[in-house]
C-alpha cells in the first residue's frame, strides 16, 4: 500500500478503504472480493443493477453484517467486526434504503437522538436533573434545532415524524444522520421514491453536505441524480468492481457498456439486467 | 405569572396537582370534616387502605412503562423484583435471628431502611446480570425468558429459597410480624401516616422516571422501540441502554415491594406469582404503557375495577360467584383495550383536548392521539 502515501501527499487520501471485502450468504457470494476507495470530501456514487450487492456493502462498512472476509479501514481503523455503535461512534453515519426514522417521535426529538453521540449525559444526571445535563439538553436541542433548518422543517419540529410526508421523511433522515458530524456519510437510495421536486432540493442538501467536508457515498438508482452530484462512480456486478471512475470515464468503460447490452447508459438501461426494478422516481 | 410558569414545566405542574390532590384526599380520609367519608359515600371503595396499595403498585408501574412503554421490552416476570424487595425486607427485619444479625441492630430504627436498599441493590443487581443475555432475545423468546424468571423466583419464595425447612421464606404462609417503618423515634404508622410515606416515594419515583424520559437516556430508549438498526446508526448502545431500563424498573419495584412487606405487616408468596406479574402488565396496559403517568390510572382503575366486582356484582347479579367476576373483569378490559388501545390516560386526555378544542396542559408524550 505503499503507492497510497505518495497519492495522500499529492492530493487527498482515502478516508474509506476496503479491501478485499466478501460476503457470503449460504452460497451466494453477495460481494466478492471487492477493494475501493473513498477519497476525503469526495462524493462517491455506487451504483449497478439490483442484487449488485450494494446495500449490503453498506451494511459491511457500516457493521451490520460481518464480513466473510476482507478488511474495511476508516482512515487507517479496521472497522470489521465492530458493532455498528462503535463504527458510528468513529464517524460513519448511515440512512437507510428502507426509511428508519423514529416515527413515535417527533421530527426535532429524531434529530436529537442524531446527536446521541455528542453528548454524555447518563441515567443518573438525567434522573436528578444536575445542572450539567440541563445544560446539555439545552445545547443538544440547539444544536438539533440548527440542523432540522438543514433539513427545511423548522416549522414541523413538534409534529410526529410519522405524521411527516414522505419527502420529509427523507430529508429528516439524512440530517439525523448528519446530526452525528460523520466523517463519512453512507446514503441508501435518497431519492427513491421522491418527487421531482423533491429530488432537486435532495441534490442541494447533498451538495451542502460535500461542501461542508464530509465524504459521501451514496447508493442510487437515478443516474441523472447521480452523474450530477458525484466524483467518482463506482459500477458493481455480482458483488465485484466491474468499473470506477470520474462519471464519464465510467459511461465510455467498455465493460459498463457490454454489461448494459451495448446501449448507451441512461436512466432506462442501467436497471434492465433486472426486470423487476426496485423504486425508482422520475 | 405562576400560569405561565406551569405551563412551560407542564410535567412539575401535574406532579404538583397530583400532590395537591393527594393531600386533600388523604386530609378528607383522616380528618373526615364535616363527617364526609370517602370510604362511605364509594361503598368502602376508596380507602386509605387501597389508596396506599394504589401508591405502592404505581411505583412498580412506572419503572415497567419504562422498559414496556419507553424501551419496548416486555416483562412477564416484574413481579420476582417486586417479591425481592418484599422478601428482602421481610427476611432482614423479622428473620434477623436467622442471619446472625444482633438483636440491637436488628430493632434499631435505620435498619429496614437498610433492608429496603440492600433489596434494591439485590434486585437491580440481577437485573444487570441477566440484562444482557435476556435483552438480546426478542418478542416472544424475551417474554418467555421472563416469563420463566418470575415463576422461578415464585417457586424460590414458596419452596425457602431451594433450602430444606420452611424457616426462610415460611413457604405458602409467608412471614409474619414484619415491623413498621419510622424514623428514629417517630412511627410512620398508623395508615394515615403511611399514606404519605408511600405518595411521597411514589411521586419522587414518578419525578424520576419522568426526568428520565425526558433526557438522553429516555430518547435512546424510544428511539430502539422506533427502530434498532437506525438507533444503532446513531450511535445507540442498545445493549447498554436497555439494561439499564430493566435495572431501573426492577430497583422501582424492588422499593415497592418493601414498602408493601411494611405495610402488610406480612408477606406471602401469592402476590408474587405468574398471576401478579401478569396483573402488572394489565395495568400497564391499561393505563397506557407509553406514559408515566399512566402508572397511577392504570393501577387504580383496576384496583377499583376488582373490588367494584367483588362488592358490586352480588347485588345485580344473585348468587354471582368468584367466576362471575372473573368473566366480567375479562370482559371489561376488552372493552378497555378496544376502544382505549394507548390507555385511559391518553384516552382521557385526547377526549379533554378534542373538548377544549385546544392543547391542554399535558405532559410532553400525553400528546399522541391514536
Amino acid at each position: 500500500m505503499s503507492s497510497h502515501r505518495s497519492q495522500a501527499q499529492e492530493t487527498a487520501r482515502p478516508l474509506l478503504r476496503v479491501e478485499q471485502l466478501s460476503k457470503s450468504f449460504g452460497g451466494l457470494m453477495a460481494v466478492n472480493r471487492l477493494s475501493f476507495e473513498v477519497e476525503q470530501g469526495q462524493v462517491v456514487g455506487l451504483v449497478g443493477p439490483n442484487g449488485a450487492g450494494k446495500t449490503t456493502v453498506f451494511n459491511l462498512i457500516s457493521g451490520y453484517y460481518a464480513p466473510s472476509g476482507g478488511e474495511i479501514y476508516l482512515d487507517g481503523v479496521a472497522l470489521a467486526g465492530l458493532e455498528p455503535f462503535r463504527i458510528a461512534a468513529l464517524g460513519v453515519a448511515r440512512t437507510f434504503q428502507s426509511l428508519q426514522v423514529f416515527g413515535n417521535m417527533t421530527a426535532l426529538e429524531n434529530i436529537m437522538v442524531g446527536r446521541h453521540l455528542h453528548s454524555r449525559a447518563g441515567l443518573l444526571a438525567a434522573a436528578l436533573r444536575l445542572p450539567s445535563m440541563r445544560r446539555e439538553e439545552m445545547r443538544v436541542r440547539q444544536d438539533a434545532r440548527r440542523y432540522l433548518e438543514r433539513a427545511g422543517l423548522s416549522d414541523r419540529a413538534d409534529e410526529l415524524a410519522c405524521n411527516l410526508s414522505f419527502g420529509e421523511q427523507r430529508r429528516l433522515e439524512i440530517c439525523r444522520a448528519l446530526a452525528a458530524e460523520p466523517r463519512l456519510l453512507l446514503l441508501d437510495e435518497p431519492g427513491a421514491g421522491l418527487t421531482q421536486e423533491e429530488k432537486v432540493r435532495l441534490a442541494e442538501l447533498i451538495l451542502q453536505i460535500q461542501q461542508d467536508g464530509v465524504t459521501v457515498l451514496l447508493v442510487e438508482h437515478d443516474v441523472d441524480l447521480v452523474m450530477g452530484l458525484v466524483d467518482r462512480v463506482l459500477v458493481l456486478e455480482y458483488g465485484e468492481l466491474l468499473a470506477a471512475g470520474t462519471p464519464e470515464e465510467v459511461q465510455r468503460h467498455p465493460k459498463v457498456i457490454e454489461a448494459y447490452l451495448g446501449t448507451q447508459w441512461d436512466a432506462a438501461t442501467l436497471d434492465a439486467p433486472t426486470p423487476a426494478a426496485g423504486p425508482k422516481g422520475g | 405569572m405562576l400560569r405561565r410558569a406551569l405551563a412551560r414545566y407542564p410535567n412539575t405542574a401535574a406532579c404538583l396537582g397530583m400532590a395537591l390532590g393527594l393531600l386533600i384526599l388523604g386530609w378528607i380520609e383522616i380528618v373526615q370534616p364535616g363527617g364526609f367519608d370517602f370510604s362511605d359515600i364509594t361503598g368502602g371503595l376508596v380507602t386509605l387502605d387501597t389508596m396506599v396499595r394504589i401508591g405502592i403498585l404505581s411505583i412498580v408501574l412506572v419503572g415497567l412503562n419504562l422498559l414496556m412503554g419507553y424501551a419496548g421490552q416486555i416483562s412477564l416476570g416484574q413481579a420476582a423484583f417486586y417479591g425481592m424487595g418484599a422478601y428482602a425486607s421481610a427476611i432482614l427485619t423479622a428473620r434477623y435471628s436467622l442471619l446472625g444479625i444482633p438483636v440491637a441492630i436488628a430493632q434499631s430504627w435505620w435498619w429496614p431502611w437498610l433492608a429496603i436498599l440492600f433489596g434494591m441493590i439485590a434486585a437491580g443487581g440481577l437485573a444487570y446480570l441477566i440484562g444482557r443475555p435476556i435483552l438480546n432475545l426478542r418478542g416472544h423468546y424475551l417474554a418467555m425468558a421472563t416469563l420463566g424468571l418470575g415463576i422461578m423466583f415464585y417457586i424460590l419464595f414458596r419452596e425457602n429459597l431451594g433450602v430444606p425447612g420452611d424457616h426462610i421464606t415460611g413457604a405458602f404462609d409467608g412471614i409474619t410480624a414484619v415491623p413498621r417503618l419510622r424514623i428514629g423515634g417517630f412511627d410512620l404508622w398508623p395508615i394515615s401516616r403511611y399514606y404519605f410515606v408511600v405518595w411521597t416515594v411514589a411521586l419522587i419515583c414518578l419525578t424520576l422516571a419522568l426526568n428520565i424520559v425526558n433526557s438522553r437516556t429516555g430518547r435512546a430508549l424510544r428511539a430502539i422501540h422506533g427502530s434498532e438498526r437506525a438507533s444503532q446508526a446513531a450511535g445507540v448502545d442498545i445493549a447498554h441502554h436497555k439494561v439499564q431500563a430493566l435495572v431501573v424498573s426492577a430497583v422501582f419495584a424492588s422499593l415497592a415491594g418493601s414498602l408493601y412487606a411494611h405495610f402488610q405487616a406480612a408477606v406471602s408468596p401469592k402476590p408474587f406469582d405468574f398471576a401478579g406479574s401478569l396483573e402488572l402488565v394489565v395495568m400497564s396496559a391499561v393505563g397506557g404503557m407509553a406514559s408515566i403517568w399512566g402508572a397511577p390510572f392504570g393501577v387504580g382503575v383496576i384496583l377499583i375495577l376488582k373490588e367494584v366486582l367483588r362488592s358490586g356484582l352480588r347485588q345485580v347479579l344473585r348468587g354471582a360467584s368468584g367466576e362471575h367476576e372473573i368473566v366480567f373483569y375479562g370482559v371489561l378490559l376488552v372493552v378497555i383495550m378496544v376502544f382505549m388501545p394507548e390507555g385511559i390516560l391518553v384516552w382521557t386526555s385526547a377526549q379533554l383536548k378534542e373538548l377544549r378544542g385546544r392543547r391542554a396542559v399535558l405532559p410532553p408524550g400525553l400528546e399522541r392521539s391514536p
